[in-house]
């Protein structure tokens, strides 16, 4: 089973980047109020933090499989310092920063939200350059990025993260526009 | 000058076409032989070179001459550039890439190649049996370096121009052909996208035909790593190795037949 | 540079062969050409190198979620790490058992990953390779990197093949040569799959030792590379040989 951690790392990479997207998706259908009848519901809430916690478990799976695969030569300084790997530095790059980002994103949230409401939301959409650069990860460093399968699906899941993200762009502008004259 | 010829052959150096032929030819051999192929290459230059706006390839790229002005030399070399063009998939496309002479036709990437192969010919014709043909890094081979030695041909290193990334050694008829982007100001145009290629460093074919592996090297510089998939199904007389940006080595499995080290 | 440069060949007659006799050349050819040339008509697309299409997955239906949503996305995950794992393993057996038989392979030789994987593969010829006889060709070119990793002098000389592996570029199998008891060479080999190359990507393979590529011992009597200009041309490798080339020549003219 040498190869098991290989295999392992390639698959927790592709669902935690699928996660990724799948909680940033979440997230904005949630807070741009695109939830269906009931405009807040509970479980919707809670399956986006569900979606961000999974992705980090299985981000720090993937990165634990890179580690003790002896055949990747995969260090600590390479999962954990950006810019310290020795071979496709930029690729690992994104990864790491990705990796911060997402941690970041989760626990500043939970288990219990820190800071006030406009900084929290600042950091907490690092999420979203960390779900980027994670895909550009996956592009760069996956054995399977040049697979068919990889070239249609991850447009199509980024596509899915993309739209609710256009979905709150558009929310935040119409409520700009209507709050701002109640302001002053 | 005879004891030289008795001793060590013939051995000389030609600028032409751009670049430096070097031509080791380790028999005896009458100094004619060396002149026929001199001016051989000469001829080339000026019927093919796209630095020169009266030459017929010129001429007919600008569209000042038509193909029934061209020489049946020239038409043959054209079809063999469009047969290369219809078996690498449109990977080699000699009526993409932006010539000197300002026109979208340089055939320089099949007529280097083909050219060598051409005076190999003559040289054989001559009856020289041992020697070596390098254009520009471009290698045809035939017989033997020294009686029962093959001929030692170092792949250069990409990133260092006097070392060499692995040692090919050939004896008999072969070509070793080398596309490589680490010439400055050098390119290769993917025909499919217009932009330069990038992922690779170099690309080393070898194989019997000189003007084959040439047009094979630039081929597969386009099409990447995937073009060592498509010469093992289309040419398995032919084997690549190939450098990529990142220093690692990837080879079609036939190429450790022809690797010294 | 070559003695041969300061007399230029004189004689007149052309006494080359006129290039090979070309076959009659089609007609539709010579208007394509045409075509071309006049940079008017887009080319008819050739067949499309063979790219064949694995079954594309099952898309995800994603319907209104129920409350037990966290709990379906925490199975989903699950099932689709095994599942994609699995896959692999599968995908990587099924090439390890095609792949040594099939001549349309790919290999990969990385230095680095030849420096890891030497003491392991010499573990490995021990008990389980076999010797081959492609020796015939090897000089005694040390390869610097591999050579050192070899502490064991008991090897019987040849060639040996380890046991299929996987690396980062799907399986692999090692190679080394041994020459008067020291591992002179090694190499690993990548097996194909299935005639794709779904075990190369280029973006990611590790940095190859540059004293491996570059520990060349053997006399090189020509170098292939692309010198294009005059200018890199004096800078190469081929050029100091043609200089000692015809140095050579100009020392035995005048002895």
């Amino acid at each position: 089973m040498n190869n098991f951690l290989w295999y392992l790392t390639r698959s927790t990479g592709i669902v935690a980047t699928v996660l990724m997207l799948a909680s940033l998706a979440w997230g904005f259908l949630f807070s741009a109020r695109e939830t269906g009848k009931r405009l807040r519901p509970a479980w919707w809430l809670d399956l986006h933090k569900g979606l961000g916690g999974l992705a980090l478990i299985f981000t720090v799976i993937h990165l634990a499989a890179a580690f003790f695969d002896s055949n990747l030569r995969v260090d600590l300084a390479t999962v954990f310092v950006p810019g310290a790997a020795n071979f496709s530095t930029t690729a690992f790059t994104w990864g790491v920063l990705a990796f911060y980002g997402l941690a970041i994103a989760v626990f500043t949230s939970w288990p219990k939200m820190l800071f006030r409401r406009r900084t929290w939301r600042a950091v907490h959409l690092l999420s979203v350059p960390a779900t980027a650069v994670a895909c550009v990860h996956a592009y760069q460093l996956g054995s399977d990025s040049n697979t068919t399968a990889f070239k249609v699906l991850m447009p199509v899941a980024v596509g899915c993260a993309v739209y609710p993200l256009g979905v709150r762009v558009w929310s935040l502008a119409l409520s700009k526009s209507q709050e701002t004259p109640n302001k002053s | 000058m005879s004891a030289v010829i008795a001793r060590g052959g013939r051995h000389h150096v030609e600028i032409v076409m751009g670049m430096a032929v070097s031509i080791d030819i380790r028999d005896d051999v009458p100094i004619e032989a060396l002149e026929d192929v001199l001016r051989w290459l000469h001829h080339v230059d000026d019927t093919f070179s796209t630095y020169k706006p009266d030459g017929p390839i010129s001429r007919f790229g600008t569209g000042a001459a038509t193909l029934e002005d061209m020489s049946d030399e020239v038409i043959g070399v054209l079809a063999l550039c469009e047969e290369l063009y219809d078996d690498t998939g449109g990977a080699f496309d000699v009526f993409v890439v932006p010539a000197p002479n300002g026109s979208h036709l340089d055939p320089s990437g099949l007529v280097k190649g083909w050219s060598i192969e051409r005076a190999a010919e003559i040289l054989e014709g001559h009856g020289a049996t041992n020697f070596c043909i390098n254009a520009g890094g471009d290698i045809a081979i035939r017989g033997h370096a020294q009686p029962g030695e093959p001929w030692l041909v170092g792949i250069r290193h990409p990133d260092q121009p006097d070392m060499s990334a692995a040692v090919v050694a050939g004896a008999g008829r072969l070509a070793v052909a080398t596309s490589a982007t680490y010439e400055r100001g050098a390119h290769i145009i993917d025909p499919t996208t217009g932009e330069p290629t990038a992922d690779l460093a170099s690309v080393t074919i070898v194989g019997p035909d000189l003007t084959f592996a040439d047009a094979y090297a630039t081929a597969v510089f386009v099409m990447g790593p995937e073009g060592l998939n498509w010469l093992a199904e289309h040419h398995p007389d032919y084997a690549a190795f190939i450098i990529t940006r990142d220093d690692a080595a990837l080879s079609t499995s036939n190429f450790a037949d022809h690797r010294l080290s | 540079m070559g003695y041969m440069e300061t007399e230029a060949p004189q004689s007149a007659l052309p006494l080359f062969p006129p290039p090979a006799p070309q076959n009659a050349i089609d007609p539709a050819l010579q208007a394509r050409l045409a075509r071309l040339a006049a940079g008017r008509a887009p080319r008819d697309q050739p067949g499309a190198t063979s790219r064949t299409t694995p079954a594309a997955a099952a898309p995800r239906r994603k319907r209104h979620a129920a409350k037990g949503s966290r709990a379906a996305a925490v199975l989903m995950s699950i099932t689709t790490t095994a599942g994609l794992t699995a896959y692999f393993q599968h995908a990587d057996s099924a090439a390890a058992s095609t792949g040594t038989s099939s001549l349309s392979g790919v290999a990969v030789a990385s230095g680095t990953a030849a420096t890891t994987t030497a003491s392991t593969a010499a573990s490995t010829t021990a008990s389980s390779s076999t010797a081959s006889t492609t020796a015939a060709t090897q000089t005694t070119v040390a390869a610097a990197a591999a050579a050192t990793t070899a502490t064991t002098t008991t090897l019987a000389d040849g060639t040996y093949t380890g046991a299929t592996s996987t690396n980062r570029w799907g399986p692999v199998q090692v190679q080394i040569t041994v020459s008067g008891g020291v591992i002179t060479q090694s190499v690993a080999i990548q097996t194909p799959t299935g005639g794709k190359s779904d075990g190369i990507n280029a973006r990611a393979t590790p940095t190859l030792a540059s004293e491996v590529l570059t520990a060349q011992s053997a006399k090189i009597d020509t170098v292939s590379g692309a010198t294009y200009t005059s200018e890199s041309y004096k800078a190469s490798l081929q050029s100091a040989i043609d200089l000692a080339r015809s140095t050579a020549a100009q020392a035995g003219a005048t002895s």
